[in-house]
């Protein structure tokens, strides 16, 4: 374990424990049965032909002997390891420079940050739109220029995961810099790669999983002979109770879940949802030398190459055949004011319902791993990671085949309020992260003065809201902009289950604008709006934060 | 808690509230017309209707289908409004659509779909090129459909499947129909391998050709209407075997809101409704003669209308043609393009210095390259079992695998022989 946590005390330990248990099995059970359990089940006695009067395995070995579902496998697999390991190549030169550099670190952040609340469609739209009328599209409908899109896309998420486990050490690593070698063969060995090593098999397998059930980006550069996509077209010609579709199901939900555990072995999970420590204002380093400073750069330029081109779309008017728009407007801009506000509402609704579902789940179970450190409860813990493996679009057909079987509901059971169904569906695969991130919040909670609370006479509440929360309320606004910005982005999901525009999160109302109408432009506006949307509320976010009376964390020396 | 973080989240919870509060009755459409269309219709219904609320859904015909038929969760539609007549036939013969009233004054255009659906907009099928593109390259505008087959179009063409876009289905089985299912599928293989893409999406070729990204594409009349005259540097063929098909509109049985849904396509065939599709961006052509656009390209051929096209066999191969042709053409298409290169550059190196052995070498190339799949029944032959259609589609991928290879080493031995 990267952070170690205090040990509990025992009044910590003791939170209302009933209450606790009643909670915490009320949320896995809203959550785990509904949304993972019966739906993998479902798809798994489809896809392996179990129920009926079909033979068993018949589906799987009918997929087996198309040799388009085989090639998609492989295809599949080599694009999704590929795009892993150019990150690494990308990334793992920049870790080096910043993990001596946590100011040029800072501000990578936000490029780094960017990606995890952007789907890669975007970067691939933008970069083929702008591409495109010049004659240059024909280099990226290629199953290489599928890879770059995704490598581009993904790598600064590497970078991140590699380098923000470590921002929480960055005191040892100082001191082991400075009496071990900086350079060469010896520090990367001796030094880097066991630093680095968790946060980069974590990340590899989240972008590995990610990469698998990308439909979009394929599909907008013309290969679609990959599991993900074939599964999307195969639902909007053949239905959701198709067998085959149940197998490719289970392939990419196998491939992820594999990826997974085999990463899981040499990292211990809690390390990437560490908090940010900025660098302080008088530190002191060997500045970047030109090489470095032109590595890093390129890496930027890379990183910013789509919402550079998202930016030239939003403003192009005509644009046909030439390699820079003829003319510029703002008309998109205006179309997206006027058109779009319900879309944005929408997203509020849905999204903010998502986040504050998985927020809440995740507080109980947080509270609850928190409170019993149990190996019982760590490998609950790391169960639960697992979730964000877990590929949307597998888990939106195994609830389709689900509740269509369910005939004592008649399919209705979810059928009901519509929205409340959409906010859970959106909220389950971002739960891990909010778990995540309210786990290290409770580690790093003062033990001292909740004793002291305690020693004092205050109830276990009263302890929670006026010592507990106010401390915990700067990860709780994190845990929930980052579940909603997840749930936003997640189209995989939205495309199979949401149809309707009125219903859409903003990554759908995206892919709708920039495909459903003639011009693609009005599409880059809406999401040059979101972004900028996204900039905003962060930096409300950060300065509302800052803005709070802070605790006495630790009792004066 | 502390007051800023507090005062955030009370925030966050109004604006969530907010959206719950209007309480407005809504009309759910599954469509597969554009934004500029369903936007159009929303805004003037709206206006006209206060307190009913029109949501689209944006689907393809053939996904619509599988929706309609296949889906359990919400949102429950109201109305399908769409351009493939096959939608409505299916689903009017399965007991999905609602009885509706003859349509008001000259509209009645198709009275062996009454009374299930009703024509709102005409629709012709054809050629879209961007000018500047083919004076770039010095490419000749096309005429017929057999034109796009020619090795000059080649890696200049982009088009979609016809599982994803009920348009391009229609021109597909158009292309069938007028051909014969050899011939046919003949051609579509020679226009295939000259694609340099297959979209997925239908708008995706409008799109595409509208900026200059490839050269030309099979398209609806009004999406290349509607960017021409939205200044879009296109032009825009009727082929002569092009027929001329009705979108439609109908009200579904198990609408949740049929007194909506009902006033809906009332205002998509009043005069006000029919009006909006003379937009320079829409550029349909109306049902109703009165709200015509004398000007519009469609209204010569209107004479044709209905003539041409077998709505009965359509009907029935309509999965089976989308599900050949992704397992021939979508899913193969890298092998197929290949093949297609290799062997224009035979023909062309041939033309040049005959030699008999390479000669045959190409034929027989030629031959497992253009070879059709196995032909679908006639309309009156029993439907596909689920089973049967996953090992057609087997067979299918199989023999076009081995085809496009075997004929990729013919041609490779041929140019050997030519060079």
């Amino acid at each position: 374990m990267l952070t170690p946590a205090p040990a509990p005390s025992a009044s910590q330990t003791r939170w209302p424990e009933r209450l606790a248990n009643g909670l915490f099995a009320l949320s896995t059970l809203v959550y785990l049965l509904p949304f993972i359990v019966l739906p993998l089940l479902a798809l798994l006695v489809n896809g392996l032909s179990l129920g009926g009067s079909a033979t068993p395995l018949d589906s799987l070995l009918l997929a087996w002997a198309n040799p388009t579902y085989r090639a998609a496998l492989g295809n599949s697999l080599l694009l999704a390891g590929a795009t892993a390991a150019g990150c690494c190549l990308l990334a793992l030169p920049a870790a080096v420079i910043l993990l001596r550099q946590p100011k040029a670190f800072a501000a990578w952040l936000p490029l780094g940050l960017l990606p995890l609340c952007t789907p890669p469609f975007l970067a691939a739209a933008a970069l083929k739109g702008a591409l495109g009328p010049g004659g240059w599209a024909g280099w990226l409908n290629h199953p290489a220029g599928l890879l770059a899109v995704e490598v581009v896309h993904y790598f600064p998420m590497l970078l991140l995961a590699i380098l923000l486990p470590l921002r929480q050490r960055q005191q040892e690593i100082d001191s082991a810099l400075l009496c071990a070698p900086r350079h060469g063969w010896r520090f990367l060995r001796r030094i880097f790669l066991p630093l680095a090593l968790p946060g980069l098999t974590l990340g590899c397998a989240l972008i590995f999983s990610r990469v698998l059930d990308d439909i979009a980006t394929p599909l907008i550069l013309g290969q679609g002979t990959l599991l993900a996509p074939l599964l999307y077209l195969r639902v909007g010609s053949h239905g959701f109770a198709d067998p085959v579709n149940s197998v490719l199901a289970l392939c990419l939900l196998c491939l992820t879940l594999g990826a997974w555990l085999l990463a899981s072995r040499p990292f211990a999970p809690a390390s990437l949802f560490s908090p940010l420590a900025l660098p302080p204002a008088d530190d002191e380093r060997p500045p970047l030398s030109p090489g470095e400073r032109a590595y890093l750069a390129l890496l930027a330029g890379l990183a910013g190459l789509p919402f550079i081109a998202l930016l030239l779309l939003s403003f192009a008017g005509l644009w046909s055949f030439t390699a820079l728009p003829e003319s510029y407007t703002l008309r998109h801009y205006l179309a997206t004011w006027q058109t779009q506000q319900g879309a944005l509402g929408n997203t509020l609704l849905y999204c903010g319902l998502a986040a504050l579902c998985a927020l809440l789940a995740a507080l109980i179970i947080a509270l609850r791993l928190h409170s019993r450190r149990t190996a019982r409860a760590r490998r609950l813990g790391n169960a639960l990671l697992g979730l964000v493996a877990l590929p949307g679009s597998a888990l939106v057909i195994g609830y389709q085949q689900c509740y269509a079987a369910f005939s004592p509901f008649g399919g209705e059971l979810l059928a009901a309020p519509p929205w409340a169904f959409i906010a859970l569906v959106l909220s389950v695969r971002n739960l891990p992260y909010a778990v995540q991130i309210l786990r290290l919040a409770l580690a790093n909670l003062p033990a001292q003065q909740l004793e002291a609370a305690h020693v004092l006479g205050q109830t276990p509440w009263r302890s929670l809201v006026r010592i507990a929360l106010p401390l915990l309320a700067g990860s709780l606004v994190t845990a929930f902009a980052v579940c909603f910005l997840m749930a936003a982005f997640d189209l995989s999901t939205a495309l199979i289950l949401i149809p309707s525009e009125n219903m859409a999160p903003l990554s759908y109302s995206i892919y709708l604008e920039m495909f459903k109408t003639s011009n693609q432009e009005s599409g880059a506006a809406l999401a040059v709006t979101a972004l900028a949307l996204l900039g905003l509320g962060a930096a409300l976010g950060r300065q509302a934060l800052r803005r709070r009376p802070r605790p006495v964390a630790e009792p004066a020396a | 808690m502390p007051l800023p973080a507090c005062r955030l989240f009370l925030l966050i919870l109004a604006l969530l509230a907010a959206p719950l509060a209007s309480g407005s009755q809504r009309i759910v459409v599954v469509t597969s017309f554009s934004k500029e269309i369903t936007q159009s219709y929303k805004k003037a219904f709206e206006a006209d209707n206060p307190g009913l609320r029109v949501e689209f859904l944006s689907l393809p015909s053939p996904r619509a289908l599988t929706y309609i038929l296949g889906r359990h969760l919400e949102p429950r539609p109201d109305l399908v409004w769409s351009s493939a007549p096959e939608t409505f036939d299916q689903l009017a013969a399965q007991g999905y659509l609602q009885r509706l009233a003859p349509p008001p004054g000259d509209a009645a255009v198709d009275a062996s779909a009454q009374p299930y659906f009703l024509a709102q907009a005409w629709s012709g099928y054809g050629i879209m090129w961007n000018t500047r593109y083919f004076a770039a390259k010095a490419l000749p505008p096309p005429a017929t459909w057999t034109d796009l087959g020619q090795p000059a179009y080649f890696g200049h063409l982009i088009m979609t499947s016809p599982a994803r876009s009920g348009t391009t289905h229609l021109i597909v089985e158009q292309i069938l129909q007028s051909h014969g299912w050899e011939a046919g599928w003949q051609l579509l293989l020679r226009i295939a391998g000259n694609c340099a893409e297959i979209s997925e999406r239908s708008f995706g070729v409008p799109n595409a050709v509208g900026r200059g990204q490839y050269g030309a594409g099979p398209v609806v009349d009004f999406l290349a209407l509607g960017a021409r005259n939205s200044g879009t540097p296109v032009a825009f063929i009727y082929p002569p075997q092009t027929s001329i098909i009705p979108a439609n509109i109908a009200v579904l049985a198990a609408a949740p809101n049929p007194d909506g849904a009902r006033r809906f396509l009332a205002f998509t065939l009043s005069p006000a409704g029919q009006a909006l599709l003379n937009r320079p961006e829409i550029s349909r052509l109306p049902v109703l003669a009165q709200a015509q656009n004398p000007q519009h390209a469609l209204l010569p051929h209107l004479a044709q209308a209905g003539q041409r096209f077998d709505r009965a066999l359509s009907q029935h191969r309509y999965q089976l043609i989308g599900v050949l042709f992704d397992q021939a053409i979508t899913f193969r298409h890298a092998e197929l393009r290949e093949t297609t290169r290799l062997l224009h550059a035979a023909d062309r190196r041939l033309a040049l210095a005959p030699e008999p052995q390479a000669a045959a070498l190409v034929a027989e190339a030629r031959r497992l390259l253009y070879r059709p799949p196995p032909e679908i029944a006639g309309a009156d032959a029993a439907p596909l079992a689920e089973r049967q259609t996953l090992l057609l589609e087997n067979q299918v991928a199989r023999a076009s695998q081995a085809n496009y290879r075997q004929a990729g080493e013919q041609l490779r031995r041929a140019l050997d022989l030519l060079r």
